[in-house]
Protein backbone atom coordinates (compact mmCIF):
# COMPACT_ATOMS: atom_id res chain seq x y z
CA UNK A 1 0.00 0.00 0.00
CA UNK A 2 1.51 3.38 -0.99
CA UNK A 3 2.52 5.56 1.95
CA UNK A 4 2.80 9.24 2.78
CA UNK A 5 6.04 10.57 4.30
CA UNK A 6 6.43 13.93 6.04
CA UNK A 7 9.88 15.55 5.75
CA UNK A 8 10.57 18.23 8.37
CA UNK A 9 13.70 20.37 8.01
CA UNK A 10 14.35 24.10 7.88
CA UNK A 11 16.76 23.52 4.98
CA UNK A 12 14.95 23.31 1.64
CA UNK A 13 18.11 21.68 0.26
CA UNK A 14 17.88 18.82 2.73
CA UNK A 15 14.13 18.39 2.20
CA UNK A 16 14.66 18.06 -1.54
CA UNK A 17 17.64 15.70 -1.09
CA UNK A 18 15.53 13.40 1.09
CA UNK A 19 12.55 13.63 -1.26
CA UNK A 20 14.70 12.75 -4.27
CA UNK A 21 16.32 9.84 -2.40
CA UNK A 22 12.92 8.41 -1.52
CA UNK A 23 11.58 8.90 -5.04
CA UNK A 24 14.46 7.10 -6.77
CA UNK A 25 14.76 4.33 -4.18
CA UNK A 26 11.71 2.42 -5.33
CA UNK A 27 10.09 2.60 -1.91
CA UNK A 28 6.31 2.27 -1.55
CA UNK A 29 5.87 6.02 -1.04
CA UNK A 30 3.45 7.92 -3.23
CA UNK A 31 3.50 11.27 -1.42
CA UNK A 32 6.20 13.34 0.29
CA UNK A 33 4.89 16.28 2.31
CA UNK A 34 7.31 18.97 3.48
CA UNK A 35 7.42 21.21 6.55
CA UNK A 36 10.05 23.82 7.41
CA UNK A 37 9.77 23.53 11.21
CA UNK A 38 8.03 21.62 13.97
CA UNK A 39 4.99 23.89 14.14
CA UNK A 40 4.48 23.67 10.38
CA UNK A 41 4.70 19.86 10.69
CA UNK A 42 2.07 19.78 13.45
CA UNK A 43 -0.26 21.90 11.29
CA UNK A 44 0.15 19.45 8.39
CA UNK A 45 -0.40 16.43 10.66
CA UNK A 46 -3.59 17.96 11.99
CA UNK A 47 -4.90 18.16 8.42
CA UNK A 48 -4.04 14.66 7.21
CA UNK A 49 -2.45 11.45 8.47
CA UNK A 50 1.04 10.35 7.44
CA UNK A 51 2.79 6.98 7.69
CA UNK A 52 6.30 8.18 8.60
CA UNK A 53 7.99 11.39 9.75
CA UNK A 54 11.60 12.27 8.95
CA UNK A 55 12.64 15.29 11.02
CA UNK A 56 15.60 17.50 11.82
CA UNK A 57 16.29 18.46 15.45
CA UNK A 58 17.67 21.98 15.23
CA UNK A 59 14.96 24.13 13.67
CA UNK A 60 13.54 27.62 14.28
CA UNK A 61 10.16 28.07 16.02
CA UNK A 62 9.95 24.48 17.25
CA UNK A 63 12.71 21.86 17.63
CA UNK A 64 12.40 18.26 16.50
CA UNK A 65 12.26 17.05 20.11
CA UNK A 66 9.39 19.36 21.04
CA UNK A 67 7.61 18.45 17.81
CA UNK A 68 7.96 14.74 18.69
CA UNK A 69 6.50 15.30 22.17
CA UNK A 70 3.50 17.08 20.68
CA UNK A 71 2.97 14.47 17.99
CA UNK A 72 2.99 11.76 20.65
CA UNK A 73 0.50 13.68 22.77
CA UNK A 74 -2.11 13.45 20.00
CA UNK A 75 -3.85 10.05 20.14
CA UNK A 76 -4.16 9.87 16.35
CA UNK A 77 -0.40 10.19 15.88
CA UNK A 78 0.90 8.18 18.83
CA UNK A 79 2.04 5.31 16.61
CA UNK A 80 3.50 7.28 13.69
CA UNK A 81 7.18 6.27 13.30
CA UNK A 82 9.57 9.21 13.61
CA UNK A 83 13.16 9.19 12.33
CA UNK A 84 15.53 12.01 13.21
CA UNK A 85 17.83 13.18 10.39
CA UNK A 86 20.25 15.59 12.00
CA UNK A 87 23.81 16.91 12.32
CA UNK A 88 23.34 17.20 16.09
CA UNK A 89 26.67 16.27 17.70
CA UNK A 90 25.26 15.10 21.07
CA UNK A 91 25.65 11.33 20.81
CA UNK A 92 24.66 10.82 24.45
CA UNK A 93 21.36 12.41 23.50
CA UNK A 94 20.28 9.43 21.41
CA UNK A 95 18.87 7.29 24.22
CA UNK A 96 16.86 10.30 25.37
CA UNK A 97 15.40 10.58 21.90
CA UNK A 98 14.27 6.98 22.07
CA UNK A 99 12.42 7.79 25.29
CA UNK A 100 10.65 10.56 23.40
CA UNK A 101 9.31 7.98 20.97
CA UNK A 102 11.82 8.25 18.15
CA UNK A 103 12.41 5.05 16.18
CA UNK A 104 15.52 5.90 14.22
CA UNK A 105 18.41 8.27 13.74
CA UNK A 106 20.25 9.14 10.52
CA UNK A 107 23.29 11.33 10.95
CA UNK A 108 24.01 14.17 8.52
CA UNK A 109 25.77 14.16 6.15
CA UNK A 110 23.56 11.24 5.14
CA UNK A 111 24.02 8.85 2.27
CA UNK A 112 21.09 7.80 0.08
CA UNK A 113 21.48 4.29 1.58
CA UNK A 114 21.10 5.67 5.11
CA UNK A 115 17.78 7.31 4.26
CA UNK A 116 16.55 4.42 2.14
CA UNK A 117 17.31 1.82 4.83
CA UNK A 118 15.65 3.81 7.61
CA UNK A 119 12.53 4.48 5.56
CA UNK A 120 12.29 0.90 4.26
CA UNK A 121 12.68 -0.62 7.74
CA UNK A 122 9.96 1.52 9.29
CA UNK A 123 7.52 1.25 6.39
CA UNK A 124 7.74 -2.52 6.81
CA UNK A 125 6.48 -2.09 10.38
CA UNK A 126 3.67 0.15 9.12
CA UNK A 127 2.54 -2.59 6.74
CA UNK A 128 3.08 -5.45 9.21
CA UNK B 1 49.76 29.57 7.42
CA UNK B 2 46.82 27.84 9.13
CA UNK B 3 47.56 26.37 12.55
CA UNK B 4 47.37 22.65 13.38
CA UNK B 5 43.82 22.85 14.74
CA UNK B 6 42.42 23.47 11.26
CA UNK B 7 43.00 19.83 10.20
CA UNK B 8 39.84 18.41 11.88
CA UNK B 9 37.84 21.33 10.48
CA UNK B 10 39.11 20.70 6.97
CA UNK B 11 38.34 16.99 7.33
CA UNK B 12 34.80 17.73 8.50
CA UNK B 13 34.21 20.14 5.62
CA UNK B 14 35.59 17.79 2.95
CA UNK B 15 33.58 14.86 4.33
CA UNK B 16 30.38 16.93 4.35
CA UNK B 17 31.01 18.27 0.85
CA UNK B 18 31.75 14.87 -0.63
CA UNK B 19 28.83 13.10 1.01
CA UNK B 20 26.24 15.82 0.31
CA UNK B 21 27.35 16.96 -3.12
CA UNK B 22 30.26 14.86 -4.49
CA UNK B 23 32.36 18.05 -4.55
CA UNK B 24 36.04 17.50 -3.82
CA UNK B 25 38.02 20.16 -1.95
CA UNK B 26 41.70 20.40 -1.08
CA UNK B 27 43.52 22.60 1.40
CA UNK B 28 45.78 25.13 -0.27
CA UNK B 29 48.59 27.42 0.81
CA UNK B 30 47.62 29.92 -1.90
CA UNK B 31 46.47 33.38 -0.87
CA UNK B 32 44.06 34.11 -3.75
CA UNK B 33 42.57 37.47 -4.61
CA UNK B 34 38.96 37.92 -3.48
CA UNK B 35 36.56 35.92 -5.66
CA UNK B 36 33.57 37.89 -7.04
CA UNK B 37 30.23 38.07 -5.21
CA UNK B 38 31.35 36.62 -1.90
CA UNK B 39 29.06 35.19 0.74
CA UNK B 40 29.92 34.42 4.34
CA UNK B 41 27.98 31.88 6.35
CA UNK B 42 28.50 31.49 10.09
CA UNK B 43 27.25 29.20 12.83
CA UNK B 44 27.68 29.56 16.58
CA UNK B 45 27.94 26.75 19.09
CA UNK B 46 27.77 26.65 22.87
CA UNK B 47 28.61 23.96 25.41
CA UNK B 48 31.32 23.96 28.11
CA UNK B 49 33.01 26.29 25.66
CA UNK B 50 31.57 28.47 22.92
CA UNK B 51 32.62 29.68 19.52
CA UNK B 52 31.75 29.80 15.87
CA UNK B 53 32.70 28.61 12.40
CA UNK B 54 32.75 30.88 9.36
CA UNK B 55 32.85 29.86 5.71
CA UNK B 56 33.51 32.31 2.88
CA UNK B 57 32.67 31.33 -0.68
CA UNK B 58 31.67 32.97 -3.96
CA UNK B 59 28.07 32.86 -5.19
CA UNK B 60 29.17 30.65 -8.06
CA UNK B 61 30.34 27.99 -5.60
CA UNK B 62 27.01 28.20 -3.75
CA UNK B 63 25.22 27.59 -7.07
CA UNK B 64 27.37 24.52 -7.78
CA UNK B 65 26.75 23.29 -4.23
CA UNK B 66 22.98 23.63 -4.54
CA UNK B 67 22.86 22.13 -8.04
CA UNK B 68 24.87 19.07 -6.97
CA UNK B 69 22.87 18.58 -3.77
CA UNK B 70 19.63 18.69 -5.75
CA UNK B 71 20.88 16.52 -8.59
CA UNK B 72 20.63 19.33 -11.17
CA UNK B 73 22.98 20.42 -13.94
CA UNK B 74 25.78 22.74 -12.72
CA UNK B 75 24.37 25.60 -14.84
CA UNK B 76 20.81 25.15 -13.57
CA UNK B 77 18.95 28.41 -12.98
CA UNK B 78 18.61 28.56 -9.20
CA UNK B 79 17.21 31.30 -6.99
CA UNK B 80 19.80 32.98 -4.70
CA UNK B 81 17.81 31.81 -1.68
CA UNK B 82 18.24 28.18 -2.75
CA UNK B 83 22.00 28.65 -3.09
CA UNK B 84 22.25 30.35 0.30
CA UNK B 85 20.24 27.55 1.89
CA UNK B 86 22.74 25.04 0.53
CA UNK B 87 25.61 27.04 2.04
CA UNK B 88 23.84 27.20 5.41
CA UNK B 89 23.20 23.46 5.42
CA UNK B 90 26.80 22.69 4.45
CA UNK B 91 28.08 24.64 7.45
CA UNK B 92 25.44 23.17 9.76
CA UNK B 93 26.54 19.66 8.81
CA UNK B 94 30.24 20.55 8.96
CA UNK B 95 29.84 22.00 12.47
CA UNK B 96 27.95 18.95 13.73
CA UNK B 97 30.51 16.60 12.21
CA UNK B 98 33.41 18.51 13.73
CA UNK B 99 31.96 18.76 17.24
CA UNK B 100 30.88 15.12 17.23
CA UNK B 101 34.28 13.89 16.05
CA UNK B 102 36.59 16.12 18.07
CA UNK B 103 36.79 13.68 20.97
CA UNK B 104 36.35 16.40 23.57
CA UNK B 105 34.48 15.25 26.68
CA UNK B 106 31.83 17.83 27.48
CA UNK B 107 29.63 18.15 30.54
CA UNK B 108 27.04 20.27 28.80
CA UNK B 109 25.08 19.40 25.64
CA UNK B 110 26.17 21.25 22.53
CA UNK B 111 23.76 23.83 21.17
CA UNK B 112 24.22 24.94 17.58
CA UNK B 113 22.63 28.08 16.16
CA UNK B 114 20.76 28.38 12.88
CA UNK B 115 23.47 29.38 10.34
CA UNK B 116 23.36 32.95 9.01
CA UNK B 117 24.47 34.19 5.57
CA UNK B 118 25.65 37.69 4.60
CA UNK B 119 27.54 39.38 1.81
CA UNK B 120 31.30 39.65 2.32
CA UNK B 121 33.32 42.56 0.96
CA UNK B 122 36.58 41.91 -0.91
CA UNK B 123 38.67 43.59 1.80
CA UNK B 124 37.05 41.31 4.39
CA UNK B 125 38.18 38.27 2.38
CA UNK B 126 41.76 39.53 2.47
CA UNK B 127 41.68 39.93 6.23
CA UNK B 128 39.88 36.61 6.65
CA UNK B 129 42.45 34.53 4.79
CA UNK B 130 45.34 36.28 6.58
CA UNK B 131 44.07 34.94 9.92
CA UNK B 132 46.16 31.99 11.17
CA UNK B 133 42.96 30.05 11.96
CA UNK B 134 41.68 30.27 8.38
CA UNK B 135 42.22 27.50 5.86
CA UNK B 136 41.93 28.35 2.17
CA UNK B 137 40.64 25.52 0.00
CA UNK B 138 40.28 24.80 -3.69
CA UNK B 139 36.84 23.30 -4.27
CA UNK B 140 36.75 22.19 -7.89
CA UNK B 141 38.23 25.47 -9.10
CA UNK B 142 36.47 27.75 -6.61
CA UNK B 143 38.38 29.41 -3.77
CA UNK B 144 36.66 29.02 -0.43
CA UNK B 145 37.96 29.62 3.11
CA UNK B 146 36.91 28.35 6.52
CA UNK B 147 37.77 29.32 10.10
CA UNK B 148 37.02 27.84 13.53
CA UNK B 149 37.05 30.25 16.47
CA UNK B 150 36.73 29.09 20.07
CA UNK B 151 35.97 31.76 22.64
CA UNK B 152 36.65 29.79 25.81
CA UNK B 153 34.17 28.90 28.59
CA UNK B 154 30.63 29.82 27.68
CA UNK B 155 28.82 32.37 29.81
Amino acid sequence: MPCTVLIVDDSSTTRMMIRRTIQVAGLPVDRCLEASDGQNALDLLAAEPVDLVLADLNMPRMSGVEMTRRIRSAPANRQVPIVIVSADPNLSFLHLLEKEGIQGYVRKPFTPEGIRNAVARLLETVHA
Amino acid sequence: MPDATTAPLVESLTQSLETMTFIMANASQERPLPPPALREVSIRFRSDTAGWIELAAPEAFARLLAANALGLAPDADLEPAVCEDALRELLNVTCGTLLQADGVSRNEPIHMSIPQVRSMQPEEWTLFIEDARTQVMDAEGYWIAIRFVEEGPSA
